[in-house]
């Protein structure tokens, strides 16, 4: 009922609904991308670079030949999965250690909170490109570094709205009724500021698409020829005079599928009436 | 006041103290260590024998708190040696590149300033209105534009279509404007909305009923008390990212080859040029503290709220 309630309000404005669907679609055929994408990813044609959209290449083809809408499809997948594992194991393990801080208190909160500090005093892209300076570039190194700086966003955020629930009668019944911590935290906290988590994850999502995008672009993560969208980019710069589609197709992608994952996560909080810092 | 900034200065001590550690450690945990990227970037062929003889140039076979130490008295004077890709001395090189990118943010600033507060302003005027509409559209659409389509978008236009400003580089002012724009739109789009939230609320709040009631013009409550109170938020906001928009420039730099810190890391984490990264993480630390630092200070001193709390 309450999760009717919430979806209600979150969609009272037309534009939400409009752009969960241009969001559906762009990810139902990204995980669909074996099965409708028209053409081989790395299958090159040097007669055929540059080539207009056509029946066989719906957006046309690159400096190689290759199909950029297969491409674009393909590297949706990469994008997508990676940002999807980057956010969902530091939210996780961010809620967790949080609701724990927030409920235990004392040294352990003491503790975390001091680690959050230290790491709040650097910019997050530095501590990730330190952390890439150190392992090497690659996809696996940038996911890495994307969860040491984003699991304390999400641990100040539980810490935060366990706080304020955790004096609560139903938490102090649950208390005096003799239920072990573990219990109480899992089965009492943690439903109640499970839709919080899930807008500010939400919200996460596409900063870490941006982000994951951005480092690829930089050649640091993804490496070419395996499509993913910040790439693609990164291989389109050059030719950026020759034939700009190259890099206003993935261009294009990444901002509505962020713009999507946006308007959701801001309606989404704000039918659940929160404030952010 | 005072009482405020000392305690602040003496919170910096263990945090200057984890970033030297932090600096130091990263050529020991190195895989295959600094040695062997040394003999990389000058392109030796990493033996036994030019490992070891590297390892005694570069001081590595010393005993490790020797070293720390060595390295620390270099590093308190802003001396962090010689670059392995280039050879040349570090210090001079970093700070031009940091000059670059301060100048990019400077600037950056400026537009934000020029955009976002008439923006915030004419979006309270009327909530809900066409324009507050429009607004918050531009502010989703600059928050979800990755800034190297924008950047690349801006190039088309500016250098190519119409001509008008270079591409590339840093040669004069007109350099500057596509790149601080660029840099500045992400800021932009969550500014102008913090203060159209902020004035929105400062114009129910009873200060500017009371002011009402004594007669003051609109104009005259909504620049002293309207305004003033809802700069506070913007301005504590924007103080703490100040520092992230100077580690964000580094797509931006790429996008227009800006000779700034961006370029100078990803460079040198391609060339594996150790002495460069631990002097960029000693340099942004700092930096970053210090804005900080006087950020919460700049604060404290508009909001005695913070420094009673504090």
């Amino acid at each position: 009922m309450k999760t009717r309630l919430i979806l209600k309000r979150m969609y009272r404005r037309k534009s939400v609904a409009f752009f969960t669907v241009i969001l559906l679609i762009i990810v139902l055929s990204s995980i669909a991308a074996p099965f409708i994408a028209p053409n081989d990813v790395y299958k090159t044609d040097l007669l055929n670079r540059f080539a207009a959209p056509s029946a066989q290449f719906p957006f046309g083809t690159d400096e190689l030949g290759r199909c950029i809408f297969s491409r674009i499809l393909f590297g949706g997948r990469a994008s997508l999965a990676y940002a999807l594992i980057a956010t969902s194991i530091a939210s996780v393990i961010g809620t967790t250690v949080g609701m724990i801080s927030g409920y235990k208190g004392g040294w352990v909160d003491g503790l975390i909170m001091r680690i959050c500090d230290i790491m709040y005093s650097f910019p997050h892209l530095v501590i990730t490109l330190v952390i890439v300076a150190v392992l090497g570039s690659g996809i696996y190194n940038i996911l890495i570094a994307m969860l040491v700086t984003q699991w304390l966003y999400y641990a100040r955020m539980s810490r935060s709205l366990t706080i304020n629930i955790r004096n609560q009668d139903f938490v102090a019944a649950a208390r005096s009724s003799g239920s072990s911590a573990f219990k109480i935290i899992f089965k009492h906290i943690l439903p109640n500021i499970i839709p919080q988590m899930i807008a500010i994850t939400t919200i996460d999502f596409g900063h870490t698409i941006l982000t994951i995008s951005g480092l690829s672009f930089l050649g640091l993560g993804v490496q070419p020829p395996s499509p993913e969208w910040g790439a693609l980019i990164n291989g389109a710069r050059d030719f950026i005079y020759t034939d700009i589609k190259l890099l206003l197709w993935p261009g294009f992608i990444i901002l509505l599928v962020v713009l999507s994952v946006n308007v959701i996560g801001d309606n989404l909080r704000d039918a659940l009436d929160m404030k952010m810092d | 006041m005072g009482k405020y900034i000392a305690k602040r200065l003496l919170q910096l001590i263990p945090l200057l103290f984890i970033v030297s550690i932090l600096a130091f450690g990263l050529v020991r945990i190195l895989p295959g260590g600094a040695a062997a990227a040394y003999l990389t970037a000058r392109n030796i062929a990493p033996t036994k024998e030019s490992i070891a003889a590297a390892e005694e140039y570069l001081g590595l076979n010393q005993p490790l708190l020797t070293q720390y130490l060595l390295w620390l008295k270099k590093a308190a004077s802003f001396d962090f040696g010689i670059s392995y890709a280039t050879n040349k001395a570090i210090t001079p090189e970093i700070f031009g590149a940091l000059r670059n990118t301060m100048g990019l943010a400077a600037m950056a600033v400026v537009w934000l300033i020029l955009i976002s507060v008439p923006l915030g302003i004419f979006s309270a005027k009327k909530p809900n209105g066409a324009f507050d509409h429009f607004s918050r559209g531009f502010a989703f659409l600059c928050a979800s534009a990755p800034s190297f389509l924008v950047g690349f978008l801006f190039v088309l236009l500016f250098s190519v279509k119409l001509k008008l400003l270079p591409s590339f580089g840093k040669k004069d002012f007109t350099s500057y404007l596509m790149p601080s724009l660029t840099l500045a739109l992400g800021y932009i789009a969550s500014y102008s909305r913090i203060l159209r939230n902020s004035l929105l609320e400062n114009m129910g709040s009873t200060n500017v009923l009371y002011a009402r009631a004594r007669g003051l013009t609109e104009k005259r409550i909504f620049r002293a008390h309207t305004l003033r109170n809802s700069m506070i938020p913007v301005i504590s906001n924007f103080c703490l990212s100040i520092g992230g928009m100077l580690a964000g420039s580094v797509i931006v730099e790429s996008v227009f080859s800006w000779p700034g810190m961006g370029r100078l890391i990803i460079g040198s984490i391609e060339a594996r040029d150790y002495p460069m990264i631990q002097a960029y993480i000693v340099i942004m630390a700092l930096l970053y503290i210090t804005v900080n630092l006087s950020a919460d200070i700049l604060c404290a001193a508009i909001n005695p709220k913070i420094r009673y709390e504090a």
